[in-house]
Order: structure tokens, then C-alpha cells, then sequence
């Protein structure tokens, strides 16, 4: 039994592939095993729909991180190219920003002679907050904006990865039970031909 | 309110329950929806001060950390603390004078108010119909249990004449 669950391959991240069993009877020899065979079927299966729930709630953070990222990057490339669009385009940036959920109002940015100095702060999470000149923010914005691409594909490839594998497991699940519904009947056929000979 | 009236002194328990069910529905419907007015509320109160604090006199050109996105911000400053855009809904905005939005705003807070008063009415309405429901229920009970009494001292009766 553990050697069926131990025997199959593993996906990049290490998810267990389900095993298909091809014959119930070769699975378990003997019937009083039933029980514990079952369980660990239903085991596996619930580990998989645990993970599947996981992987979905991340690639739900990931689907709303990932426009943020962009938007700002966009906004930093902005910045960066305003400041190189020329030595006499010195004048500062005007911009709306929300004051409230509602509420917008105006505020300008200045533009250091050495565009390189520009400086902005980066919300990293976690109540953290670093100020990072231009350059480096955007090269740390398009990092995290590619890790966060990557992260979702993995998980999508998961998520595909454990759909297939809770299909097999329930059908592996229904097999089973459907064995062992079997398997009561005929032992309850067999009892009542005992008693009619009997008679 | 429907314009049948139903007497709830000849309603049975079960009957007394269902109606209840259903005013304990609407009064938690009617809940939810003075804590949406409630929350709302805030937010415009909330808009009011902000426009106060940025446009008092020394904030002209008052230096900031200036939101672009939800975890960007640029060094800046305040340009014309005297002038506010509002969202006004339907994807429209208005810049407004300080002393408009500020207008603008309370007369969102007022109204809001007063709807708020309305929902409270009807909650104290709703609960007080509930409670009587609750009272009704318990004497049908006190009704029913004295019935039961009562045909079991006759059956005791009936029993001791036959013997």
C-alpha cells in the first residue's frame, strides 16, 4: 500500500502524482484492510484539495499584485523619462493624487538637476517603506514584477497539476467503495445460502 | 407594511415562529444596512477634515510624500491647497473651491442622516413587534400546556368512574 503511494512521480514543486489503481483485488488481499486502505485514499485526496485551495488564494494575491506592479512601474519609466526628455524641460510635474476615497487633489514634483537623484518610496509590506532613487526602483520593480509573472504561471501549472490528480484520487476513492459495497452484498448473498441449506 | 391584519391571539406557535423568523429577517436587513449608512458616513466625514487640514493657510506648498500608486511615492510638494477634484460619481469629477467641497460633502453627510433616522425608527419598530411576538408565543405556549392539563385530568376522570 505505501509502496503504491511512494511509487508514483513527482511534479517540479514536488507534489506526489496520484496512483491509478487498475485492480482493487490486487490493492487489498485481504478484506479487513478495507478501512485503513480507504483512509488513506480520503487522506491523500483532502491533501490535495488542501493544496488546491492554497494555490488558488495565491494566484488570487497574485492576479491583484501583479497590475499594481505594473502601474507602478509605468509610472516610475515616467518619471525617469521626463527627466531625460532634454536639459530645458526642467519644469516640475504636476499630478492629482487621492486625498480620499473620493477626494483628489494636486501636488508637484520636483525634478533634481542630476535626473539620476530623483528619489522615490516603495511600500514593501509589512509596514516598511524605503526610498529608492529611480534607477534602482524601477530595476526592483521589474524584478518583482517578473518573480510575481513567474509565481503565477507555477501556480496555474499547479493548480492544472492537482486538478487532475483529485480527479484520479476520487475516482480511485469511488472504486473502492463500490468494491467494497459489492463485496458486502455477495458475503450477505453467501450467508443467506448458508441459511437456506441449513433449512 | 401589507394591509391584511392578523390576529396573533389565534395564531398557533408554529404559526407565532414563523412570523417572527420574519421580522427577525428584516430587522437584521434593516441593520445592515445603517451599518453601510453609518460606514459611508465616516468616509464623507473624513473627506471634510482632510480638506480642512490641507487647506488651511501654511499648507500652500507644504512638502509631502505624494501617493502615485498603492506603493509608490515621489517626493513632493502642495500645489493650490485651495482646490479640490470630487468624485462625483458615474465617472465624473469636479474641481471645487475648498469651501464647495466642504459644502458638497456635508450636504452627502446630512442626507445620510437623515436616512439614518429613518432605518433607526423602523429598527425600534421592528423590534418592538418582535418582542410582542415573543410574549404572544410564550402565552400560546402557557395556552396550549393548560389544554393538555385539562384533557388529562378528564382522562384521569374518565378512567376513575370506569373503574
Amino acid at each position: 500500500m505505501d509502496t503504491l503511494f511512494n511509487s508514483t512521480e513527482k511534479n517540479a514543486r514536488g507534489i506526489p502524482q496520484a496512483p491509478f489503481i487498475e485492480n482493487v483485488n490486487e490493492i487489498i488481499k485481504d478484506p479487513s484492510d478495507f478501512e485503513l486502505c480507504f483512509n488513506k485514499f480520503q487522506e491523500r485526496l483532502s491533501k490535495y484539495k488542501f493544496m488546491q485551495e492554497s494555490k488558488l488564494a495565491t494566484i488570487k494575491q497574485l492576479k491583484t499584485r501583479i497590475p499594481d506592479l505594473e502601474n507602478t512601474l509605468k509610472i516610475c519609466q515616467s518619471l525617469r523619462n521626463h527627466s531625460d526628455e532634454g536639459d530645458e524641460s526642467d519644469e516640475p510635474i504636476l499630478l492629482h493624487y487621492q486625498l480620499n476615497d473620493t477626494l483628489y487633489t494636486k501636488a508637484q514634483v520636483d525634478i533634481p538637476e542630476d535626473r539620476a537623484d530623483l528619489k522615490v518610496g516603495l511600500w514593501l509590506g509589512a509596514d516598511v517603506m524605503l526610498e529608492y532613487p529611480i534607477d534602482e526602483a524601477i530595476e526592483l520593480l521589474k524584478k518583482k514584477l517578473a518573480d510575481s509573472e513567474q509565481s503565477l504561471t507555477v501556480s496555474t501549472e499547479d493548480v492544472e497539476f492537482l486538478r487532475e490528480n483529485i480527479t484520479t484520487m476520487e475516482v480511485n476513492c469511488a472504486r473502492l467503495y463500490n468494491w467494497d459495497v459489492q463485496r458486502r452484498q455477495d458475503l450477505k448473498q453467501a450467508q443467506e445460502g448458508t441459511k437456506n441449506l441449513k433449512i | 407594511m401589507s394591509s391584511q391584519k392578523i390576529d396573533l391571539t389565534k395564531l398557533n406557535p408554529e404559526q407565532l415562529n414563523a412570523v417572527k423568523q420574519q421580522f427577525d429577517q428584516e430587522l437584521q436587513h434593516f441593520t445592515q444596512s445603517l451599518q453601510a449608512l453609518t460606514m459611508a458616513k465616516g468616509k464623507f466625514t473624513e473627506c471634510i477634515d482632510d480638506i480642512k487640514t490641507v487647506s488651511q493657510a501654511g499648507n500652500e506648498g507644504q512638502k509631502l510624500l505624494v501617493p502615485a500608486s498603492a506603493s509608490l511615492y515621489i517626493p513632493g510638494k502642495i500645489v493650490d491647497n485651495k482646490k479640490f477634484m470630487v468624485d462625483i460619481g458615474t465617472g465624473y469629477y469636479v474641481e471645487k473651491s475648498a469651501e464647495a467641497a466642504i459644502a458638497f460633502y456635508q450636504k452627502k453627510v446630512d442626507k445620510l442622516n437623515k436616512e439614518s433616522v429613518q432605518i433607526q425608527d423602523i429598527i425600534k419598530e421592528k423590534t418592538q413587534y418582535s418582542l410582542s411576538i415573543e410574549a404572544q408565543i410564550r402565552q400560546a405556549a402557557i395556552r396550549q400546556h393548560e389544554a393538555m392539563s385539562k384533557q388529562q385530568q378528564q382522562q384521569q376522570k374518565k378512567e376513575s368512574s370506569t373503574a
